[in-house]
């Protein structure tokens, strides 16, 4: 190792003791306070969630005497999450919004994909006119009426297609996998054409598997809206057995008067609302806290791209 | 596949059609309904006085406590009650229901069981669209606009533009078969009170069947009587500043007296008028033009400014509020006469809470509190559902069985052992009865209401009393019955700037003055007109 390698690398390691990197190594007032800050930022962040978590498995009384949310429940009562998944509501519309959320994200990502390619590529018939028209739907919005017009006299009501059909492709995510495809070297797909491919096998040989980050990350903006839709399934769905999660939790939420609690007796006791509501909180983020670290690693990467080239 | 192709026609003629309705508020020549008379005034009721349907009180039921005007009150639910119907309401036909609900969704019909059972004693099927009443309007406007409203659905009386001129076209005229003695042939039907079925009529004709409530909407003070009683103080005060007092007395540094500013409990103290005013010239008066309003704000502020209020109560629901004061956080909270029941279920151990009614603002006595809205919504009969209107108009006789009956035990309470046990000679849902009866039927036609708590007959009782002692001089909206279009379509926008503002008054971020100006601008942007629509439907039903 020759000398200057050793003095780089001792920069870089700090071991020398002054720098890192060229930057001087903080002091210990310095690391103190970051620590300090960080850890306040952190409980920010988590004291929400462990409230959340709490608040719904803490005793009736004790939310009751706490005048809302509980830090550290005294026991563990499950009463809330049995009120709510009782009469086996809750566990369909949970199946529904998981159909909807794995059909939904599939046709979204495929047509996304392929008219992100199609935007991209320089000389394909209507590229221009077409790419104004998805911008345009960046702008304007139909209105409830019109297209609740549009789904009926497509036939979709009362059906799970007017859910995914309608939200199915999101003009700005078009825009970012376009971008990305913008991006990619012209001369891998001149090799690949010279090999003789044609558009559709540089779409599906080279294309998409070079776009598997940015597709991550729009399929997650898609699992999530459709995870988390709840308004055209409202106004779209007559039929509450075919209604997904969120808009079934939903009135435990905004129309939750204590579950009718004037028809109850005395016998009855039932969970504080806030604990109702926390419970549905975690019933409701649990799925996609599961699916995200699955996407995580993709993330970082796929939010870059775009960022930098429109 | 012509039948999923977007008609191009009728997607412009169903958009302009509503959007005609909504915003000019009349009816659609190309699609009138011949013999509903023709156009209207903006406050909907330019057809003239209509009779409206003979008060005739059910004579099955007894209440264990009445008195003219109150809401009859049960201390038990009446032991062995008998059917009042002789078999299936209605043709026997499948029908549908554009129901509300303000409880979570119930099981699907292949999995409840009180549906089906529902369905069997209907002798037919009914299907129910529910929709949160919440999210009502932007349902029943796509509904409409799809021309999707089923057999029978439920609205608001007010808040929908165009409203009027939408019944005219999609809601069956039943006049004919309510007014006056008419309504006899269908009894429980008759026991609903006059003053709801005011509610009713648009344009002079009678588009729906009301569901009752008033007393029990009421907006009071309730107090945490134990702790009270704990620290030696008579919730009784004499004057405003005497509540004010008292309210500061109760107050510590993790200790509050209010869960939330009482606005309508201080501007009642106040003698603001509920809504508006009419003088004895016929001249209306809003409550927010009211000379005593910046009082009734200054009185409110100072509230906040010596600390006697919750510091969240802005950023907290009437869940939470009541919650507070179930813990002891908070010692008052605003609620309603209906809102008593659940302060029962909040805790293990039941607290005191009893209403702590207002004194006049400068002393001599209780001040007259604000009579609530005299009807909850109202059941129309689609055009669609054509020679049926007869039997829509069984069904939902059926629906309102009176307190005691087996009918509404049923519809109440579901099947005995399955839906509810018997506790103490009380009826009491299960989890199951809590899950599956919430079909929303209990808007689709319900009796007068009946004050009843179950397993607790002396709240009832003490309920009673404070009604007996505060109704009679109660002040009614006489805005409550009437339409104006104006209201329907810029109401909420300008309440809402006026709450805004009190807010901020309340919260100190803008002086009380401010107020003023603020009612200049609200009776430019349509509070003038609403006088003006209100004053006219007012006369018209009159005259």
């Amino acid at each position: 190792m020759s000398s200057a390698e050793t003095a780089s690398s001792a920069r870089r390691t700090g071991r020398s003791g002054a720098l890192i990197d060229g930057v001087p190594r903080p002091g210990r007032v310095e690391n103190v306070i970051k620590a300090v800050v960080l850890t306040a930022i952190c409980a920010v962040v988590i004291l929400p969630f462990i409230g959340i978590i709490s608040t719904s498995l803490a005793p009736a009384d004790q939310v009751t005497r706490a005048g809302g949310f509980v830090l550290l429940p005294e026991g563990i009562d499950l009463t809330a999450y049995r009120s709510i998944l009782t009469g086996g509501v809750v566990t369909r519309a949970l199946l529904i919004s998981s159909v909807v959320t794995a059909v939904g994200t599939a046709l979204s990502l495929t047509l996304t994909a392929m008219l992100g390619w199609a935007l991209s590529r320089r000389g394909s018939i209507g590229n221009r006119p077409l790419l104004l028209l998805v911008l345009v739907s960046l702008l304007f919005n139909p209105g409830i009426i019109p297209s609740y017009l549009v789904v009926q006299q497509l036939g979709l009501l009362d059906t799970l297609w007017a859910i995914i059909i309608p939200t199915s492709v999101s003009a700005f995510n078009v825009i970012v996998v376009r971008a990305f495809f913008v991006g990619l070297p012209q001369e891998v797909m001149d090799s690949a054409r010279i090999d003789g491919a044609g558009e559709w096998k540089l779409f599906v040989h080279m294309g998409l598997p070079l776009a598997r980050p940015v597709l991550a990350v729009v399929g997650l903006f898609y699992g999530v809206g459709y995870w988390n839709a709840f308004f055209n399934a409202l106004l779209y769905i007559s039929d509450s057995a075919l209604w997904p999660l969120q808009l079934v939790l939903r009135t435990y939420v905004v129309d939750g008067t204590q579950l009718g609690a004037q028809d109850l007796g005395p016998e009855v006791s039932l969970p504080p609302q806030t604990t109702i509501q926390m419970a549905i909180l975690v019933i409701s983020i649990i799925p996609i806290l599961i699916v995200y670290p699955f996407l995580q690693r993709h993330f970082a990467k796929g939010m870059l791209t775009g960022a930098v080239k429109g | 596949m012509s039948e999923i192709r977007i008609d191009r026609r009728r997607l412009l003629q169903s958009t302009l059609a509503l959007g005609g309705l909504a915003a000019l508020g009349v009816s659609m020549s190309s699609c009138s309904n011949d013999g509903r008379g023709d156009g209207e005034s903006p406050s909907g009721s330019s057809g003239g006085s209509v009779a409206l349907p003979t008060y005739v009180p059910y004579p099955g039921f007894t209440a264990d406590l009445s008195g003219d005007g109150l809401t009859p009150a049960m201390l038990s639910y009446p032991s062995n009650p008998e059917p009042v119907t002789d078999g299936p309401p209605g043709d026997g036909q499948d029908f549908g229901a554009f129901a509300l609900t303000n409880t979570p969704i119930p099981p699907a019909l292949d999995q409840n069981q009180f549906w089906q059972s529902l369905n069997e004693r209907l002798g037919a099927g009914m299907s129910v669209s529910l929709v949160p009443s919440g999210d009502f309007t932007d349902r029943f406007q796509t509904t409409v606009a799809g021309d999707r409203l089923p057999e029978l659905f439920t609205y608001w009386p007010k808040g929908i533009p165009g409203l009027p001129s939408l019944l005219r076209e999609r809601a069956a005229d039943l006049t004919d078969l309510l007014s006056g003695d008419a309504i006899k042939a269908y009894p429980f039907l008759a026991s609903i009170p006059t003053e709801s079925w005011k509610s009713a009529v648009y344009g002079g004709r009678i588009y729906g069947v009301p569901i009752a409530r008033a007393v029990q909407s009421t907006v009071v003070l309730y107090g945490r009587t134990d702790l009270l009683a704990q620290q030696g103080i008579d919730p009784s005060p004499s004057s405003w500043d005497e509540m004010h007092a008292m309210f500061a007395e109760v107050s510590s540094s993790n200790t509050w007296a209010l869960a939330s500013v009482p606005m309508q409990i201080i501007r009642q103290s106040f003698g603001v008028p509920n809504g508006w005013s009419i003088d004895d010239g016929g001249t209306w008066t809003s409550a927010f033009e009211h000379e005593a309003q910046l009082e009734a704000l200054e009185a409110g502020r100072k509230l906040v400014e010596d600390g006697l209020v919750h510091p969240d109560t802005t950023s907290s629901d009437n869940q939470q509020r009541k919650t507070w004061t179930v813990a002891g956080t908070t010692w008052f909270v605003e609620d309603t006469f209906s809102g008593r029941p659940a302060f029962a279920n909040m805790a293990a151990t039941p607290v005191d809470v009893d209403v702590v009614l207002p004194p006049l603002a400068g002393g001599g006595g209780m001040a007259p509190i604000w009579l609530g809205a005299p009807t909850h919504n109202l059941t129309g009969i689609s055009l669609k559902a054509g020679d049926r209107v007869e039997a829509m108009l069984d069904v939902l006789n059926w629906l309102s069985a009176p307190f005691g009956s087996a009918e509404h035990l049923f519809k109440n309470y579901g099947i005995e052992g399955v839906h509810y046990d018997v506790v103490d000679g009380e009826p009491v849902l299960n989890d199951k009865g809590r899950s599956e009866t919430k079909l929303g039927i209990e808007y689709l036609g319900q009796g007068p209401f009946v004050s009843y708590l179950p397993g607790f007959p002396d709240v009832a009782e003490s309920m009673f009393e404070v009604q007996r002692e505060a109704i009679p001089t109660a002040v009614a909206n006489p805005a409550a019955t009437l339409f104006s279009e104006t209201e329907s379509r810029k109401g909420t926008q300008l309440s809402t700037t006026m709450t805004d503002l009190e807010t901020d008054i309340l919260q100190g971020r803008k002086p009380v003055s401010a107020w003023t100006d603020a009612v200049a601008t609200w009776k430019q942007d349509g509070g003038d007109a609403m006088r003006q629509e209100f004053e006219q439907a007012h006369a018209e039903n009159v005259g």
